[in-house]
């Protein structure tokens, strides 16, 4: 099997602190062609691409977003480009600003042409430090030779939040405030930084809108799965050969991207499980890997796309044990907004220690199924809702591994 | 606005377009439970009390927040949302100083074990809002009892820095009402929401004590709390202390404002008790003195009429008796200061008369003054202005331990200063119901043969706003 | 120490308030109240709120923190690939000295490297119980 690199064209080929590399490659061939469209003309053809969805994880439709902002009356618009990476297991926004941050700059110039909007930010998560340095460099390239347009290019960085990667809560961090989700409806394309109609998109999705625009979105429908074309970038880690990125066509199956790709599990052993998607998709058993990458066929197989995580865990690992660092992970990064978030991920990981302690018991797991449904109903934002499901995935598929940390029975405590 | 059709739980209504799911239900009976929510405040659906299911989307919406449309269908009480709701007060339980309720006798939390009857008013469980509780009521409401876990405190240390207003974290339930009151409304910018997870917690300015932050003591985070997080000192065995003592002497000043509260406590008639009632309850527990708080707010009206007649013809005139207000205008508006008239207030100079009167014996005198929520507590801790401010609450709570029914007894005339001619500014300066949202309040009087308009504000965010404002003549009275 | 003018130009304009405050913690080594207020009264905003702000990010601190901060990415790839060994080896070579601190970050996005520490804001990739005990060492317990 081979990758087919859109949003990964340039990688390794070109120096990323370099603007004429990236021209002398095509570079802003695809901005000048969009500056001669109608704006509207080249908003339909980004929701003609296919239903171009968002690759940051949740899979909205970008050609919805664009016409939503452009849409929607207002003096002021703004582009913010998500490249708050966070989500566990996913490494490929980086790879991609740090190979090729031009492509990125000009998907975003794109979409501000096509919305009319002035300012443009990019997000970047503060760990990141190499590619907010390479970033700027590239900004301030492209403001001195002229290319920007109307439109400034801000390079803006985070401070530490994982909960900040959810669109709305980056908005309220971009504008200099505590990482809280905000309520949808009003979305941002309505109603987003500082109350403006507002894009965001992740890095992946800005990286092929320039290829996308200049080469046509017939082009980029013939390529990939029917439903949900053009490519996706998967991120390998875990117990596989060949860690690491690759970007390949959405009709690709996920056996042969771990297998071919990435060389297949370790020698001497064998696959346990594999979770997509980030922390809080399901895990899917050896023989659930033939299932196809694209939104709805991981759906269909109980796990989900997300951000395009792949972590291959072989057969030396206790899933109650990656079940508790999940739930640990989540406590840690819950914004604290709500209370089913900010206490649910608390019990859950408390519960989990609890286990990993040999003090569990079956009552302890029904009522981590029980904190699953109430968070998945109750909680504020997709942090919350999602929490849960990664650790009663790990129950229902390996329940032996939680079992055999069963203990005495913990001493329920009155009010 | 136009109207739309909705369904809530099968039944169709008419209700407002832009109207929130709660609105048009509580403006149909229809009752849906909140905690979070203030009227006034910006609704945040940080508690999940109020969500409910609406077709065509997944999970729950929370009602206080979310928007109705024509055709909109509610369901506001199936098994799943009251489970949820359950499980959200169990988890908020389980992070929560319980206080309450911990009976020695009963030996149980468990409310069906719960019979108000065989309560002693031992006031063992020393938590100010047992029995006007938020939380309490919906953990009633929701049959909340044995928790599924273990109860996992965070072991906060309380803040009883200013002996009057005073926190203790560890029952705070992050509704964030104090937040957004003293930054929103109050625009002192005092409190601040920290840290995040389930480390977050209400914190008054960077970091240090109530003592050593902004605070102003205008008490109005106490107000908006649900339960017991933010809470007013109470006085209660100290005052029945001096009260019984044969030693000393008590005064006790009652704010006109403390009836209709006990009425509301006793759930009685308006009317039922009268300020001879009251008079009689509280010399039958040993209080020898009981004079009614109007005498000297119109001895403190009095005493500003000079200075504020002088500066009408001028400019305009800003006065106010608030302990509250002259901490926000000297801390936060220095500039504004020197325009300002601070006038003794009605609890000061009740002191000062109190103590004048038993001369020579004032050192064995307890002066007490007690108003409908305790606004003036700090200005008592902080001045020594009389002894004790109590709060009509704990009032009631001292009659209930004592056996004391203010209705039942036979009224008893209260002490006076005597007659005293009445000032036109005694009515501006009488204590407003605090509020987050009505505009202040304008009122045309005649003082010394003058007329004029005045305005009383209702909060510290419209004191600033009049203190910054360029409006012509006319009286302010600035309040909290 | 340059004062947040002088930041707030080097940041070129652009720069957010999360951007001014790991500036100015850089220039410090933590943010004091005064740095809180200076930072507020340049963005217009009140201190509390900054205040607020500041003590929600994990790369922010309200406190002098220790000579060597050394963070662990508390992930679910990390921990598969063996973060527990180095981080039990970490804690036996710092053997509680006060010179150090031990925390947990976000994931790294450095998956690819698992398991990955961050020492005194640097990325360290691929550790072992071997490099860990090599890179305290160097750091000085």
């Amino acid at each position: 099997m081979e990758e087919t690199r859109i949003s990964l064209r340039d990688a390794g080929k070109i120096n990323p602190e370099c603007l004429d590399d990236y021209i002398a490659v095509g570079g802003y061939k695809g901005l000048e062609k969009a500056r001669s469209m109608d704006p509207a003309a080249l908003i339909e053809e980004i929701e003609n691409a296919g239903k171009l969805r968002g690759r940051g994880g949740a899979g909205f439709s970008t050609g919805f977003k664009w016409r939503g902002a452009f849409s929607t009356p207002s003096d002021v618009k703004y582009v913010v480009c998500n490249a708050d990476e966070g989500e566990p297991g996913t490494f490929k926004d980086r790879t991609i600003l740090e190979s090729d941050p031009h492509t990125v700059l000009e998907g975003i110039l794109i979409c501000a042409y096509a919305i009319g909007a002035r300012d443009a930010f990019v997000y970047v998560r503060g760990e990141y430090t190499r590619c907010v340095e390479l970033l700027r460099k590239a900004a301030k390239d492209v403001e001195e030779r002229g290319l920007r347009g109307e439109t400034k290019l801000h390079i803006v960085s985070g401070a530490g939040s994982y909960v900040c990667g959810e669109e709305t809560t980056l908005l309220t961090s971009l504008e200099g405030y505590r990482g809280e989700p905000r309520l949808k409806p009003p979305f941002p394309t309505v109603a987003g930084y500082l109350g403006k109609p507002t894009v965001v998109n992740n890095v992946e999705t800005f990286a092929a809108v320039p290829v996308i625009v200049e080469k046509g979105s017939k082009w980029f429908s013939t390529i990939g799965n029917e439903k949900f074309p053009g490519t996706k970038i998967f991120c390998l880690s875990g117990d596989i050969k060949k860690r690491g990125v690759y970007e390949v066509a959405t009709d690709a199956k996920l056996r042969d991207i771990i297998d071919e790709l990435g060389g297949g599990v370790r020698d001497g052993h064998h696959i346990k499980a594999v979770q997509m998607g980030g922390g809080s998709c399901g895990f899917l058993k050896p023989e659930q890997l033939d299932v196809q990458i694209d939104f709805d066929s991981m759906r269909a197989a109980g796990s989900s796309l997300g951000s395009g995580a792949i972590l291959v865990l072989d057969e030396t690992h206790d899933m109650a044990e990656l079940s508790r660092s999940i739930a640990r992970f989540f406590a840690g990064e819950s914004c604290g907004k709500c209370v089913p978030c900010r206490e649910g991920t608390f019990r859950l990981a408390e519960i989990l220690d609890e286990l990993m302690n040999n003090r569990g018991s079956a009552e302890q797991l029904t009522l981590i199924r029980n904190l699953k449904s109430v968070m998945t109903g109750s909680c504020f934002c997709p942090l919350g809702q999602g929490a849960a499901n990664a650790i009663v995935s790990a129950m229902d598929l390996f329940p032996e591994d939680f079992e055999k940390h069963f203990g005495k029975r913990e001493e329920k405590r009155h009010v | 606005m136009s109207e739309v059709t909705i369904s809530i739980n099968g039944n169709k209504y008419q209700a407002k377009s832009g109207e929130t799911i709660l609105e048009a239900a509580t403006a149909n009976g229809i009752h849906i439970p909140t905690l979070c929510l203030f009227d006034g405040l910006q609704g945040r659906a940080n508690c999940r009390m109020c969500i409910v299911e609406v077709e065509k989307t997944r999970g729950f919406q929370p009602a206080c927040v979310t928007k109705i449309h024509d055709g909109m269908i509610v369901r506001t009480e199936t098994e799943n949302i009251r489970a949820a709701r359950k499980a959200t007060l169990e988890l908020i339980m389980s992070d929560h100083a319980v206080d309450c309720h911990h009976c020695l006798r009963i030996g149980s939390t468990d409310e069906r074990n719960l019979d108000p009857k065989f309560c002693e008013c031992c006031f063992w469980c020393d938590c100010v809002r047992d029995g006007f509780c938020e939380l309490q009521t919906l953990c009633r409401e929701y049959h909340v009892d044995a928790l599924p876990y273990v109860q996992h405190e965070h072991d906060y240390e309380e803040d009883v820095s200013l002996g009057s207003v005073s926190r203790d974290p560890n029952k705070c339930v992050k509704c964030r009402r104090c937040v957004d009151v003293c930054n929103d409304v109050q625009t002192v910018h005092n409190l601040s929401m920290a840290k995040r997870g389930r480390d977050i917690e209400v914190v008054p300015e960077l970091g240090h004590d109530m003592k050593h932050s902004a605070c102003v003591r205008c008490g109005r985070c106490v107000d908006v709390c649900p339960c017991g997080a933010v809470y007013l000192k109470e006085h209660k065995d100290d005052i029945l202390y001096w009260a019984h003592s044969y030693e000393y002497h008590t005064a006790v000043c009652v704010g006109a404002d403390v009836i209709p509260e006990l009425e509301r406590l006793y759930q009685a008639q308006p009317g039922s008790i009268t300020p001879r009632h009251l008079s009689a309850a509280l010399r039958k527990l040993g209080f020898d003195e009981v004079y009614d708080a109007d005498e000297f707010i119109n001895q403190a009206a009095l005493r500003l009429e000079e200075s504020i007649e002088k500066r009408l013809d001028t400019a305009p005139v800003f006065a106010t008796t608030s302990y509250a207000v002259k901490n926000f205008v000297e801390k936060q508006l220095p500039d504004s200061a020197g325009s300002v008239v601070f006038g003794e207030s009605p609890l000061s100079l009740f002191g000062q008369v109190a103590r004048a009167k038993a001369g020579e014996d004032a050192s064995r005198l307890k002066t007490i003054f007690i108003s409908a929520h305790g606004e003036n507590a700090a200005e008592a801790a902080e001045t020594g202005a009389v002894d004790y401010a109590v709060s009509a609450r704990e009032l009631y709570r001292v009659f209930l331990r004592s056996g004391g029914a203010p209705a039942k007894r036979r009224p008893v005339p209260l002490d006076t200063l005597g007659s005293a001619e009445r000032s036109p500014l005694t009515a501006l300066l009488r204590p407003r119901d605090f509020s987050l949202t009505a505009e202040p309040e304008k009122v045309d009087l005649t003082l010394r043969g003058k007329s004029f308009s005045a305005v009383v504000t209702r909060n510290l965010g419209q004191t600033r706003a009049a203190l910054a404002g360029t409006d012509g003549r006319g009286l302010t009275i600035l309040n909290s | 120490m340059k004062n947040i003018e002088t930041l707030m130009a080097e940041l070129g304009g652009s720069g957010c308030l999360l951007d001014v405050l790991k500036a100015v913690q850089a220039e410090r080594g933590y943010l004091s109240d005064d740095d809180l207020r200076a930072v507020a009264a340049a963005f217009g905003r009140e201190a509390n709120s900054v205040y607020e702000t500041a003590s929600f990010y994990g790369m922010l601190s309200l406190a002098p923190e220790k000579k060597n901060v050394l963070e662990f990415c508390g992930s679910v790839n990390c921990e598969a690939a063996g973060r527990r060994d180095v981080a039990e080896a970490a804690e036996r070579e710092i053997a509680g000295s006060p010179l150090w601190e031990i925390k947990r970050c976000e994931c790294q996005g450095r998956c690819d490297t698992a398991p990955n520490v961050v020492l005194n804001g640097t990325a360290y990739p691929s550790m072992t119980p071997e490099k860990i005990r090599a890179l305290i060492r160097k750091a000085g317990v």
